[in-house]
């Protein structure tokens, strides 16, 4: 049997997988993203405490690989009384990794913006919660992008690790298949094409959002 | 007079009048500024000369507390800070910074907004200005800066000149009673300087106070009508403009003009 038609017909089985890996990704980017924003601005607090609790996120979620993450977290939460679905461990353990990592590329987009964008905010009025809104995190948003763009592609890749704690996404299904059909290597294959397209129809995505966001320093 | 406390000075301030006194700013040890004094009246313009690590800009960034000064009294349209222990409260800070307006030697527009956002959004946010009330506001700006076609232009469309008035609408939209200027010229080439010089002449002929750090030596003879000439972080001279420039005082001054106006 070709391999094309063979890729046809484990379709079905493989999107609902696929289906599980991209709200895996979604989510621990939509919750991840935020969280270390606020780890990037706790880290610039004057108030010590917070820069501690930041460090100590960030430099664990940085730290440890996904995967021993992903273990730690299924493993010994049921042993602290909290029973959560293997989505939602692989979730959490996800958005801990995104929000580490993350927080790092929003410190050095906010430590780009000139300290002279700070002062004319000041200046203008605009200090404390406002200024950084309107002035300050726009400017150091275009710059985070493209890291964390390239960050969001890494979550993604990283999604397939939860198949290790039996997250029905897109790589346990591709497993699935292959142990009744022993075509490992061109299940795998499928589930490379998937990964690889869908991977670079993003960045294609990313790249018309960076153009747009950076259409107003262009001179001509 | 009112009531005056203690040793502080009694508050005589008038709208747009400016007196600073004793004004200082130490880091550690050293000692960046000493015991500046400077009274103005409502409509004077002050050029502020001498060469570099005079302390000048120091002195201009103490008087809106993007430097914090260690000692001294600053009052400002109505704003009094007393500076030293500690830091002044929001709402003192907010006075002192609603009263002045300040131009940076580089420009420091909002690059992300447009000329007409970097101009009506400070007046939306501190001033709660509705939309159509702050755009009027901007256009009248815009037009007295000369460039009333460029409110959709991003700023790195703009030329520093036209960039630097725009900077300079964006301060007057808030109706400071002082404008700061830190050296506005300094970043332009000369030709480009004279647009924004001949800005800031308009302003001044229709009564702005102003305190402007310069080395434009035209600048700051024909237009202001006193020069305070500082060097290590201290006052060397002070006096009319003619004067100054004619018949400086101290020497340290003399040798400071002699190198700028025979080049």
């Amino acid at each position: 049997m070709d391999m094309l038609t063979q890729w046809i017909g484990w379709l079905p089985n493989l999107a609902p997988g696929l289906l599980v890996s991209l709200q895996l990704t979604g989510l621990s980017l939509l919750f991840g993203f935020p969280l270390g924003l606020l780890f990037a601005v706790m880290a610039a607090a004057k108030f010590p405490p917070l820069q501690w609790v930041s460090f100590f996120f960030v430099e664990i979620g940085r730290g440890l690989p996904a995967l021993v993450l992903l273990y730690l977290m299924y493993f010994s939460l049921p042993d602290a009384g909290i029973t959560l679905t293997s989505l939602t461990t692989a979730i959490i353990a996800l958005t801990w990794n995104t929000g580490a990592y993350a927080s790092e590329y929003f410190r050095a987009g906010l430590a780009a913006v000139p300290l002279g964008q700070k002062e004319a905010a000041l200046t203008s009025g605009l200090r404390g919660w406002t200024g950084f809104r309107i002035v300050i995190l726009p400017q150091a948003l275009r710059i985070s992008t493209p890291p964390l763009a390239g960050l969001a592609v890494l979550v993604f890749q990283g999604s397939a690790l939860a198949f290790v704690i039996a997250v029905p996404e897109l790589m346990s299904k591709g497993f699935e298949i292959a142990s009744i059909t022993f075509e490992y290597l061109s299940v795998y294959l499928l589930t490379a094409v998937i990964y690889g397209s869908l991977t670079l129809v993003f960045l294609g995505l990313v790249r018309v959002l960076e153009l747009r966001l950076g259409r107003h320093l262009q001179r001509n | 007079m009112g009531l005056s406390f203690g040793t502080k000075a009694p508050r005589t301030t008038h709208s747009g009048e400016v007196a600073v006194s004793g004004l200082g700013k130490s880091y550690g040890a050293s000692r960046v500024l000493s015991d500046v004094n400077l009274v103005m009246n409502e409509g004077e313009v002050v050029s502020i000369i001498g060469p570099s690590g005079a302390g000048k800009s120091t002195f201009l960034r103490c008087l809106n507390y993007l430097e914090t000064p260690t000692e001294g009294t600053i009052e400002i349209g109505g704003a009094r800070v007393v500076a030293g222990g500690k830091l002044p409260d929001k709402a003192r800070l907010d006075h002192l910074r609603r009263v002045t307006g300040m131009v940076f030697q580089s420009f420091n527009l909002f690059p992300h907004l447009t000329v007409m956002e970097n101009i009506t959004l400070p007046q939306r946010k501190v001033l709660g200005a509705s939309k159509e009330q702050a755009q009027e506001v901007a256009e009248k700006l815009l037009k007295r800066v000369g460039l009333p076609d460029k409110a959709k232009a991003y700023p790195a469309r703009l030329s520093g000149g036209q960039q630097q008035r725009i900077a300079i609408a964006r301060a007057l939209a808030l109706s400071p009673k002082v404008m700061l200027f830190d050296e506005p010229t300094s970043a332009l080439d000369p030709e480009i300087g004279l647009e924004v010089l001949a800005v800031m002449r308009d302003l001044a002929d229709e009564g702005m106070t102003m305190l402007v750090v310069t080395h434009e030596m035209h600048f700051a003879r024909d237009v202001s009508d006193r020069i305070m000439v500082m060097g290590n972080g201290g006052v060397l001279e002070i006096g009319p403009s003619e004067q100054v420039m004619s018949e400086p005082q101290n020497d340290r001054t003399r040798q400071f003009l002699k190198a700028v106006l025979d080049r």
